[in-house]
């Protein structure tokens, strides 16, 4: 035992014992910007205002029908709501400086490769992120590259939309959890990353195409997704080329991240155990 | 690789005003854009726009900005004659394609193209502006009001990038200096002796993430909020909200039923959806902050004023 570690398992003992269903070394917040409630009403009303909002839009109530206008906003308005999901889930300082380091990463890749059109490693880690931090974290992994990125490379109208389509794709890395096998994982990963590729492009050519194009029809929605095929393609197979020379290696290194900090509290009288070992439970200790 | 960001600090009164202001008067002037029909009002929105980069003196910043949307204007006024079929005035009766159907060109959807064009330009210069007039710390302050923790990753994310890029910088200085060939040689080549660096890069970000974590965690995070930047609201930024706010209003509100103005199936003259207190209240709102400003930059007193 490290010295001075009774002591210190005393005073943190009466909190853990109280949450023991949290098993990832992270100590829930005890207050949060708006207090306890505010994120989780604000947010229902913030959802519900949102569904009101496509349903007068899609039933042509004017001014809703205006779908250059209702495009941006709905999408900032489906930021914050996940924002504010995020705030209430109270994640610990682990996975808020984990989020900030691979945004950072994220967007140093993308300002690294902005001269090659499409090809940049942002989809790539947002998805990696979901995989191995879960779907929500992914979720502003991913939107935080986006913001990030483009203080260095320039805000547009196209800002929200990134960083809700980076966001998703980091939210769907959540889903290569169901993956046990090595190969299947890779097979799957390259899959779902490539087709971010496509599906990124897609979504950003949704705003576009809600706020300038007329008429709104598949033949002109095709139309604007032509426009955007060799940038979507090179972003595909940049993605392809960094889930395979990337991900397994970065994948574990998000492993032990996640190892390092983990540990149980089995009870007063009895040892901390972790997953990753004795040793690195009593460090974080 | 980019180091600096994109907003550049400057004595004007765009540069000046809260935040929370500034993003009001950009959101609702994107608002504006983005709901009016009639091209005479687009045209004083791009006059007013022009003379707040202008007061901003933000003309050489918003340079790489305007080409952008040049360019997507130019997207725009090309697609949207390519996939309408609508308007009265045919101008060229095209060949059949396979997805897009008969290429007939109309007049109206042209001038719809053009216009189009000249919002998106409109859009992508005012959201330029934003980014060279409002700082990011200052956004993170207001995102860090809807949600702490995100803020504060993106706070740490902000704090983290220059020290990555300069770590990036003298990892490769060590591996050139190594005989590794990160210059020169073929492409492919050149991104598989960097595929290692970028390993090192992640490993040393991660470490730096468990000890930013371990500090924080040592410091108190999540036992609430113990310190908060006050940015107070001034007596220019109390002009520019509520007046910003109604702008914004009063165009989604006279939009209704086209704004005025029908592209399709015939144009209409633009002069007879033109109303004169529409536009003098558009051309007022620009002409006060052109007025507020310069008053703001010429003469100390009203700027400790305001």
């Amino acid at each position: 035992m490290l010295p001075g570690h009774g002591c210190l398992r005393e005073r943190v003992a009466p909190m853990k014992e109280s949450r023991e269903s949290r098993v990832d070394g992270n100590v829930p917040g005890r207050g949060s910007t708006f207090g306890q409630w505010v994120p989780r009403a604000l947010r229902r009303l913030l959802t519900a205002c949102m569904f009101a909002f496509i349903f007068l839009g899609i039933r042509g109530v004017a001014p809703f029908s205006r779908w250059s206008l209702n495009s941006l906003f709905l999408a900032l308005v489906l930021l914050v709501i996940l924002f504010l999901r995020f705030e209430e889930r109270e994640y610990g300082a682990r996975e808020v400086a984990a989020v900030g380091a691979l945004a950072a990463v994220g967007a140093a890749g993308r300002v690294f490769f902005a001269a090659l059109p499409g090809v940049q490693p942002a989809t790539f880690l947002a998805v990696l992120t979901g995989y191995a931090m879960g779907a929500e974290t992914g979720f502003l992994a991913g939107a935080l590259i986006a913001l990030l990125s483009n203080i260095f490379l320039g805000h547009g109208p196209w800002t929200p939309w990134q960083m809700l389509a980076w966001g998703l794709a980091g939210a769907s890395g959540g889903l290569l959890g169901a993956f046990r096998r090595p190969k299947s994982l890779l097979a799957a990963a390259a899959i779902l990353v490539t087709s971010w590729g496509f599906i990124f492009g897609w979504l950003m050519n949704l705003w576009f195409w809600l706020s300038f194009v007329y008429p709104l029809n598949w033949t002109s929605y095709i139309a604007t997704c032509s426009t955007s095929f060799w940038f979507d393609l090179f972003h595909a197979a940049g993605n392809l080329v960094f889930v395979l020379a990337l991900w397994r290696p970065m994948a574990e290194m998000l492993r032990r991240y996640r190892e390092r900090f983990r540990f149980r509290y089995l009870g007063e009288g009895r040892e901390w155990a972790s997953s990753g070992g004795d040793r690195q439970a009593r460090e974080v200790v | 690789m980019k180091l600096i960001p994109v907003y550049r600090p400057r004595e004007t009164f765009i540069h000046g005003l809260h935040p929370l202001a500034a993003l009001a008067l950009y959101a609702s002037l994107v608002a504006v854009v983005l709901v009016l029909q009639n091209p005479l009002y687009l045209a004083v929105c791009g006059l007013g726009v022009l003379s707040l980069v202008l007061l901003a003196e933000a003309g050489e910043e918003c340079r790489p900005f305007l080409l952008l949307g040049m360019f997507m204007a130019f997207l725009v006024a090309l697609l949207n004659p390519l996939v309408n079929r609508q308007g009265g005035h045919v101008l060229v009766y095209g060949p059949r394609l396979p997805v897009l159907g008969r290429l007939d060109v109309t007049l109206e959807a042209v001038a719809y193209g053009a216009v189009s064009g000249f919002r998106i330009l409109l859009v992508v210069v005012l959201f330029g502006l934003a980014s060279v007039t409002v700082s990011p710390d200052d956004l993170l302050d207001i995102l860090s009001r809807i949600s702490l923790r995100s803020s504060l990753s993106a706070a740490l994310a902000v704090r983290l990038y220059p020290s990555l890029v300069v770590e990036a910088r003298e990892m490769t200085e060590v591996q050139l200096a190594r005989g590794e060939r990160l210059r020169g040689g073929r492409r492919w080549q050149r991104a598989r002796a960097h595929f290692p660096l970028w390993m090192a890069l992640f490993r040393g970000s991660l470490d730096r993430a468990a000890n930013i974590a371990e500090a924080m965690s040592a410091r108190g995070f999540g036992s609430g909020r113990v310190t908060r930047r006050r940015l107070p609201l001034k007596g220019r930024d109390l002009v520019v909200l509520p007046l910003s706010l109604a702008v914004a209003a009063a165009a989604v509100f006279s939009s209704t039923g086209g704004g005025g103005y029908r592209y399709f199936p015939l144009l209409d003259n633009p002069l007879a959806g033109f109303r004169t207190w529409a536009t003098v209240s558009l051309a007022g709102f620009f002409a006060l902050l052109q007025v507020i400003g310069r008053c703001w930059k010429k003469w100390p007193w009203w700027r400790s004023r305001i």
